[in-house]
Order: structure tokens, then C-alpha cells, then sequence
């Protein structure tokens, strides 16, 4: 071969070699949106991003609009702060409470006769409600604060697993609440009417503050105030949830709006359920055993409750209470 | 207690109860929006186009599997 031919050949396998191409990683696809115009700009410019669908959903088509920002918005940064606030305002008032007032204990020594508070079939009521709602409280904060707060601990790939769990939790848990709220409302909605005591137990706070003891039938004006809460609150919680939880019966803006009032209806009503677990618990002397055992001693019913005991006999035997027969005139 | 422990073990039954009927009534939405025109990938939360944009899960498998699923391409490729 000519010395020519061959400085030909040599030049060429070096332009091969050295060639961009071949230089090149493996893989040579283009980013697509490296070229694009951010998608602020497009924002500032058009309120709307859209694009073009042949599929028969025509909403398919809007990327982003005004109402889904401010629906973004309200999702990642209002409801945060607010449920944030409900929960932690709740929880420095409670223990501002108790650090001032202490237990609620009885003033008078136990008498040693039981009587019947709830029966069997209300504390079941109560404690499935109950069991229910700690679970989807648990499970919708996780959905609110749960990337915020929990997966910078356990991580990305745990708190996936965990939120999805959660999630398959809180569509399945929200049933036995709703059948607890419904139990609810028709073994309680007659106690919890208003009566003549409430206006007075309002206007003292029970008297919680000020030591004295005002007269209650079987529900306190609080106690009542606590049960509407469920009871409006659940309702609201259990329309908006189903619309959630069945997608598409309403559109978009339809969906958006359950969410609002799901989400902000949840967090208030944690709040209320907080100190209902507080005065059930450390707040006042007895209130959980009644709702555990179903009894109480006379002496509680007598402090807390005295129209209710009034207006009802206990029966000698086994505590039970009776209707006090009103002697004809 | 025996009634505390009788209404979780109702909320557990009725909860699994409402599982099993949402799982044989309902779809995952990547089913249930899906046409025969349009796909929306076997595999939720699965990034379409691939970590560098080529359409592929992993930079290493064969580029020609582009177009077949993830869960095909898991089963000749290693992840």
C-alpha cells in the first residue's frame, strides 16, 4: 500500500475514533423540556396552561388554571398552618387548664352505691365511634403533615408504604364510623336537646373555674356542645368523604370543594375531640370509668349531674335507674 | 374493657368488610381511566419516560424494549 493510502486510512480511523459521536455516552436521548419555556413564565403570561386531547374527557386538558393553584395552595400551605394551629392552640389551652384548675375531683366522699351511667350497647357505640375516628385522625394528619414531618425521619421509600397503607385504612376505617355516627345520633339525640339548665352552665363554664356545681341533666351544656360537634361535624366529614371517596360523581371543582370542607371540618373537629379526651381522661375525677364500667358512684351523678339523678330513681338492687314515678295531684 | 375490646374488633371487621367490597367494586384509576386508545402504564407511580428521558427505567437495558412495559422489561433486566 502506498504511503499515501495508508496516511489516508490513518487519518480516517483517527477521525472515527475521536468523532463527538463516538465520544458520546451511551444513551443520546434528548431532554425534551431543557429547551422549554419555564413554567412560571408561561404562568405570568397565560393564566391557563393547556394542551390538546382526542380523548372525550375535554378537562384532560387543562394542565393548570387559576382554581387548581388556589386549591394547590390552600392544600400546601393554608390547611398546614391551620390545622397546625387548631391542634397546637387546643393543646396549650388544655394544659393553661389544667396547670390552673388541676382535676376536676368530687368535693364529697364517695357514697359506695353504683349506679348505671351508660348501658352496654352505648359504650359499644361510643368506643367504635371513638376507635374509629383516633384511626382516620392518625391517618388524615398523616396526609396533611406526614411529608413534612414524618418522612424526613423514616424516609422516602417507608413513608410511601406507610401513606399508602394509610390511605387503604382511612377509606376502610370511614365506614364503622359512619355506622357509629349513626348509632349516635339516634341513641343520644334526645339528651341532647336543650334544657333549662344549659343557659346557667354556659354562662359559669360549668362553674369549672369558679369551684361551684350547677345542676345537669344527663348531658352537661359542654357535653352537649361536644356532641353536636360529632354529630355536624361527622355529617359534614361523611358527605364530603363519600364524594371523595366515589371521584367523579361531581366534577373537579366539585371534588376540590369536598376536600376543603373534609379537610377543615377534620381539623376542628380533632381539635374538639382533643379536649373531649381531656376532660374524659386527666380533666375530671370518674368520667372515664363511667364510660368503661358504665357506673358511677351516687356521689358523682350528685355533684355533676344533679337533675339528671332528680328526675330519675336508682334502684336499690343493682344501681340501675328508674323514672321517678311523680305522685298524682 | 371486654366492650372497648368488642367495638375495635367491630371496627376492624367492619373495616376489612368495606375493603373487600371497595377492592372487588372499584378500580385503580390507571384501569378505570384507561382507553383503548390511550394507556396510562400498568405500574402507578412509575416515571413514563425514565430517569434520563429515554423512555427506559434503567439507563442500562436494551434501548429496542422502549416501548414494552416495565413489568416486562423487569423480568429480562435486572434493576
Amino acid at each position: 500500500m502506498p504511503l499515501r493510502s495508508k496516511a489516508c486510512a490513518l487519518a480516517l480511523l483517527v477521525a472515527i475514533f475521536t468523532s463527538p459521536a463516538w465520544a458520546q455516552p451511551e444513551n443520546t436521548a434528548p431532554n425534551p423540556t431543557a429547551q422549554s419555556i419555564p413554567e412560571q413564565q408561561l404562568l405570568k403570561e397565560r393564566r391557563r396552561i393547556e394542551g390538546r386531547v382526542t380523548i372525550p374527557d375535554r378537562n384532560a386538558r387543562i394542565l393548570e388554571q387559576p382554581q387548581g393553584r388556589q386549591y394547590q395552595a390552600f392544600h400546601e400551605h393554608v390547611l398546614p398552618r391551620l390545622a397546625g394551629a387548631a391542634i397546637i392552640l387546643t393543646l396549650v389551652a388544655l394544659a393553661a387548664f389544667y396547670a390552673r384548675r388541676g382535676p376536676i375531683t368530687l368535693d364529697r366522699p364517695l357514697r359506695g352505691v353504683k349506679i348505671t351511667r351508660f348501658s352496654a350497647f352505648e359504650r359499644f357505640t361510643h368506643w367504635l365511634t371513638a376507635s374509629s375516628f383516633i384511626v382516620l385522625a392518625v391517618t388524615g394528619l398523616n396526609f396533611v403533615f406526614g411529608k413534612r414531618l414524618l418522612m424526613p425521619l423514616i424516609g422516602d421509600d417507608a413513608f410511601s408504604a406507610w401513606t399508602q397503607w394509610t390511605k387503604y385504612a382511612h377509606d376502610a376505617v370511614a365506614w364503622p364510623f359512619m355506622f357509629g355516627l349513626a348509632m349516635m345520633i339516634v341513641l343520644w339525640i334526645g339528651d341532647n336537646l336543650p334544657d333549662r339548665y344549659d343557659r346557667e352552665w354556659l354562662k359559669q363554664f360549668g362553674g369549672f373555674l369558679s369551684n361551684r356545681h350547677l345542676p345537669a341533666g344527663r348531658f352537661n351544656a359542654g357535653q352537649k356542645l361536644i356532641y353536636w360537634s360529632v354529630v355536624l361535624g361527622g355529617l359534614a366529614l361523611t358527605a364530603s368523604g363519600l364524594v371523595l371517596m366515589f371521584p367523579y360523581v361531581f366534577d373537579i371543582a366539585g371534588i376540590q370543594f369536598a376536600q376543603y370542607v373534609h379537610a377543615v371540618t377534620a381539623a376542628i373537629l380533632t381539635a374538639v375531640i382533643l379536649a373531649h379526651i381531656y376532660i374524659g381522661t386527666l380533666g375530671m375525677q370518674g368520667a372515664l370509668e363511667s364510660m368503661i364500667s358504665g357506673e358511677v358512684d351516687l356521689a358523682w351523678a350528685e355533684q355533676h349531674h344533679s337533675a339528671w339523678l332528680a328526675d330519675n330513681q336508682p334502684h336499690p338492687a343493682d344501681g340501675h335507674l328508674e323514672k321517678r314515678s311523680i305522685p298524682a295531684e | 374493657m371486654r366492650i372497648i375490646l368488642a367495638s375495635i374488633m367491630a371496627v376492624i371487621l367492619l373495616a376489612v368488610a368495606a375493603g373487600l367490597i371497595f377492592a372487588s367494586t372499584q378500580k385503580l384509576v390507571y384501569e378505570a381511566r384507561a382507553l383503548p386508545t390511550v394507556r396510562i402504564d400498568d405500574d402507578p407511580g412509575h416515571n413514563l419516560v425514565g430517569p434520563d428521558w429515554s423512555g427506559l427505567p434503567t439507563s442500562s437495558a436494551p434501548e429496542q424494549a422502549s416501548h414494552v412495559t416495565r413489568r416486562e422489561l423487569g423480568a429480562a433486566t435486572p434493576e
